[in-house]
């Protein structure tokens, strides 16, 4: 999991209002707030970098330590993932692959 | 660190109202049709429709003001040539797209590239669970089979459907088996008892609309409880009227900004000026200073926790935007007057 990439999922639609993300899954229609920790980690899924490099970033953003980051991270990433909302790849996304 | 969260759609909408966010817009690409419904509100005003690049540049200004919720809609608007290429340049730019069409044109290829684009949801209307009633009303043969089938294509293609049904005299009697046909279909059935007048007043469409027998017996069936309104964060003068021109507005074909789709009052023009600038003009400004307490007769009508009063609706009735909706006034009374009977039978009749 760690090395893998994290992107947003193509069925999803979000805006960043005020610092918080909002996200619509195509699939559920349902409406999602993140809150910081989640929309800096959401913000960060591009699909060039791997989950690690963005736990890495995490830790200095909230000077968290770094086993307390990915405890809250995978929790956070599992719940987006079964929701169809994020997507761990093994391969990077390509510049305007999307 | 904290959890993720929920946040429930209405308490989203509140907080975008307040801080004027246009979370939800519609387009109305074209007021070009395929079918003729008698019922139809909109009034093809002659303008000029925006090209593709001046839609691309506005959908660009809308992703940067914060709009989430983009429902293209028309007319038809399959019947533009470039409307998949807007469609998938909205997804583009990150919106949560709906889709309103009546299905007609969409064969098994444009299902299929709908299917890439994702939207949200796609609407279509029916307005019987048969032909002769839905195409009478449409006024061209052919078109509920057609609409039907753009249903099933969806289906195939594991895209989320809704069937709007307005109800009226005519399919009043096929309610139960439009859901049933809409269930068979997957889609999510959604209707709605009001006919409202064309945008411009003619009260051509009211000669469909339901008697008020006939609306007592829906709510009194359909609807489990009539009753009051939920509870109001503020006291009600203070309340604002709703979202229109807060956190929802509607963009014509032409590039006219309207405070809602239902409500012709223009905030200003996009070939003009900005979305921007029109956001924040005099316009809408003047248009956010209203609150409940200057809807005159409404404020201190007895059935007021019963209404759903419609902005718009007032507006196209009389032409007092600030005046009642006469056909959401009938609808509350009709509810106040259930819930009365029901509250009685509960306890007893009064005895």
């Amino acid at each position: 999991m760690m090395n893998k990439y994290l992107m947003r999922s193509d069925a999803t639609a979000y805006r960043i209002i005020d610092g918080v993300a909002l996200v619509v899954g195509a699939t559920e229609g349902k409406l999602l707030t993140l809150n910081d920790v989640g929309t800096f980690i959401w913000k960060q899924a591009d699909g060039k970098q791997t989950f690690s490099e963005i736990i890495d970033k995490l830790c200095q953003h909230f000077d968290v330590d770094y086993s307390r980051a990915m405890q809250d991270a995978v929790v956070f990433v599992k719940e987006l993932e079964s929701k169809g909302l994020l997507v761990l790849s093994d391969h990077p996304l390509k510049t305007g692959e999307r | 660190m904290r959890e993720t969260h929920n946040c429930s759609i209405d308490t989203l909408f509140t907080r975008a109202a307040k801080d004027n966010v246009p979370l939800s817009i519609e387009f109305e690409l074209t007021y070009r049709c395929n079918l003729h419904c008698s019922h139809c509100y909109v009034v093809d005003r002659g303008e000029e429709e925006l090209s593709f690049s001046e839609i691309a540049g506005i959908l660009d200004q809308l992703a940067a003001a914060n709009c989430l919720f983009l429902t293209l809609t028309g007319g038809e608007v399959f019947i533009r040539e470039d409307f998949l290429d807007i469609a998938r340049y909205a997804r583009s730019q990150g919106f949560a797209l709906k889709i309103f069409t009546n299905g007609n044109l969409i064969n098994k290829d444009i299902a299929c590239e709908m299917a890439r684009l994702k939207p949200l949801q796609v609407g279509i209307s029916l307005y019987g669970a048969d032909a002769a009633t839905h195409d009478r009303l449409t006024g061209v043969h052919g078109s509920f089979h057609r609409s039907i089938n753009a249903l099933r294509l969806f289906k195939e293609q594991g895209i989320m459907t809704t069937v709007k049904c307005l109800l009226m005299k005519e399919n009043l009697a096929q309610l139960g088996e439009i859901r049933t046909l809409a269930g068979e279909m997957g889609a999510i059935f959604q209707f709605d008892p009001v006919v409202t007048p064309r945008n411009d007043g003619n009260r051509a469409p009211l000669q469909h609309e339901l008697t008020e027998a006939e609306l007592y017996g829906f709510f009194s069936h359909e609807v489990a409880d009539p009753g009051k309104s939920g509870e109001r964060a503020y006291p009600l003068s203070e309340s604002i009227i709703c979202g229109a021109g807060r956190d929802i507005c509607s963009i014509s074909p032409g590039g006219e900004v309207y405070a809602c789709v239902a409500l012709p009052m223009s905030l200003g023009n996009l070939r003009q000026s900005s979305f921007e600038k029109i956001w924040h003009g005099a316009e809408a400004t003047k248009l956010r200073r209203f609150r409940f307490s200057d809807l005159h007769q409404c404020v201190s009508c007895h059935d007021v926790n019963y209404c759903i009063r419609c902005w718009g609706l007032a507006t196209v009735e009389s032409g007092d935007h600030l005046g009642p909706a006469y056909s959401n006034c009938r609808i509350a009374r009709i509810r106040h007057r259930i819930s009365d009977e029901r509250s009685k039978s509960k306890t007893g009749g009064g005895l």
